[in-house]
């Protein structure tokens, strides 16, 4: 089996009142689908945002390793284990090569990912532009990835406000998708769509993850989705009454 | 890029109105010149460009002493309130509850002054040989700061405020680039540009509105020295044209072609940076 994309062990971020995630650990291997399962509170996003070395808690991280082994075996969260907010600043300039590089993230609501003062296309070639090596053509691209995602070429001159629900979170994805990560995160890609729609860019994502080999960390709340396509399923415990996590 | 294209135009104009207008301001006269009887009540036509007044001077002057009395103080206040309300809109992308609450409730506290009365306590608290428009401009800029930080702050959040942001950052981009761009140059820029450009015009019109009533009551204006004349001044020697019927039509328009100019550059300077 090739290399994982992303290892994390014994994760624990602290909160200044409370323990908001204990020893997680979790793989994503190429072309395969993790789902990140809990309910609500549970640290879900929390958790994947620091497997992309995205810690905004303070005093944030108290244990664990984040490692990427198809880039070497450097353990990220080495010296930032109890450093505070400095140490996860630094670790947050340190990866930052790597967001929207290496690892993208699709967030929870389309209309977080997309930015409201400039057109899709605009915001696909700034994407694009973030590869290791950057295309002949960024307007062929551009072209080439909405139609990838099931977009219309007009779809690149649109803002996001003019376009439903499921046009903006097929936008995001190929934002996503658009610098050729190696490692997918959707949180929660089907929040606020209907069960067909929700289906629909399920599977998109799954099939544009295949042709691309990338890994996927799918961050979701629908146990029968998790059942459907998930190859291997990291389980999130509740958090104790009265506490909830981000 | 339709809209791109749309954003020349309204640039250009309001970057010829400022120019004309700086281009005023920097060289008006520290006086008017001596009184001319041959050229009073003179047209455009007979001392261009906009003829003289009752006693011969140079309309020309008028504007650009005018000029230089509102430029430096409503460039002033406007560049405050569009710093304040960059503030505004960057505490709600922080997720900082508490400032956004502090913004409200400055907002609501601020909206519900008197402004016109607080300008007026300003004036009277500035020494009479330091008279400027500038106090006035600061105070007048403190008072719309809250609305315009609760208005930027407001975009912020439909924006998605902290979500937003945290989307960015998982893109890989900098602080600066999240905050200094896409928060601010992308989507903060049409309200706060809007709102500086109107605070900026709002100051001309309260400059012009002391300078009126100082000039009906015959008393010195709270906001330039005696030797400057307010473009207040060509207003009511114009309005005389209406009242008692002396010939002094040309005063009045070029009064008005003032302010319709202000007006202009602002709603120039907004539509430029509403077009995306």
């Amino acid at each position: 089996m090739s290399e994982p994309l992303v290892v994390v062990e014994g994760l624990s971020i602290q909160a200044p009142t409370r323990l908001l995630i204990r020893d997680v650990g979790l793989i994503v291997r190429p072309r395969r689908i993790t789902a990140l399962v809990g309910p609500s509170g549970a640290g879900k996003s929390l958790t994947a945002r620091a497997s992309m070395g995205v810690l905004d808690v303070i005093p944030g991280l108290v244990a664990g390793s984040l490692r990427y082994p198809a880039l070497g075996p450097q353990d990220w969260f080495q010296g930032v284990v109890g450093g505070g907010e400095r140490a996860q600043r630094r670790l947050l300039e340190a990866t930052r090569s790597l967001r929207g590089a290496y690892v993208s993230y699709s967030p929870q609501a389309a209309s977080s990912a997309l930015n409201p003062g400039r057109t899709i296309g605009w915001q696909l070639a700034i994407a694009i532009g973030r590869r290791v090596e950057a295309p002949a053509s960024v307007g062929a691209e551009v072209r080439s990835l909405l139609a990838e995602v099931g977009l219309p070429a007009r779809a690149a001159a649109a803002l996001p406000a003019e376009l439903s629900g499921g046009m903006a979170q097929r936008a995001a994805l190929a934002i996503a998708i658009a610098p050729k990560p190696r490692l997918v995160i959707a949180d929660e890609p089907e929040t606020g769509l209907d069960p067909v729609l929700r289906r629909s860019v399920i599977e998109l994502m799954i099939q544009v993850c295949q042709v691309h080999q990338a890994g996927l960390l799918l961050i979701s709340h629908h146990q029968s989705t998790v059942d459907r396509i998930a190859d291997d399923v990291v389980v999130l415990p509740a958090p104790p009454a009265g506490e909830v996590a981000a | 890029m339709k809209g791109r294209l749309l954003r020349w135009p309204y640039a250009a104009v309001a970057l010829l109105a400022i120019l004309a207008l700086g281009w005023a301001a920097a060289t008006a006269p520290v006086h008017l010149p001596a009184p001319e009887v041959d050229f009073a009540y003179a047209g455009p036509l007979e001392l261009p460009p906009f003829g003289a007044d009752h006693r011969g001077r140079p309309l020309l002057d008028y504007a650009r002493q005018g000029a230089w009395v509102v430029a430096l103080p409503a460039m002033v206040a406007g560049l405050l309130v569009m710093f304040m309300a960059v503030g505004g809109g960057l505490l709600a992308c922080l997720g900082g509850g508490w400032a956004r609450s502090a913004v409200q409730i400055a907002s609501e506290v601020v909206g519900s002054l008197p402004r016109m009365v607080v300008i007026l306590v300003v004036a009277l608290l500035v020494p009479r040989d330091d008279r400027s428009l500038l106090p006035m401009a600061i105070a007048w800029a403190l008072l719309a700061a809250p609305g315009a930080m609760d208005e930027a702050a407001s975009v912020a959040e439909r924006l998605g405020g902290t979500r937003f942001v945290e989307a960015l950052r998982a893109h890989g981009f900098s602080a600066s680039r999240i905050f200094g761009w896409h928060v601010v140059a992308l989507n903060l820029r049409p309200v706060v540009v809007r709102q500086g450009a109107e605070v900026m015009m709002q100051v001309v019109f309260l400059e012009i509105a002391l300078s009126y009533l100082s000039v009906v009551e015959d008393q010195p204006s709270f906001t330039h020295p005696d030797s400057m004349m307010s473009w207040a001044d060509l207003l009511y020697q114009g309005y005389r044209s209406i009242v008692l019927d002396v010939p002094t039509t040309h005063v009045l328009a070029l009064g008005l072609a003032l302010i319709s100019l202000v007006a202009v550059v602002s709603l120039s300077i907004g539509a430029a940076a509403r077009a995306r």
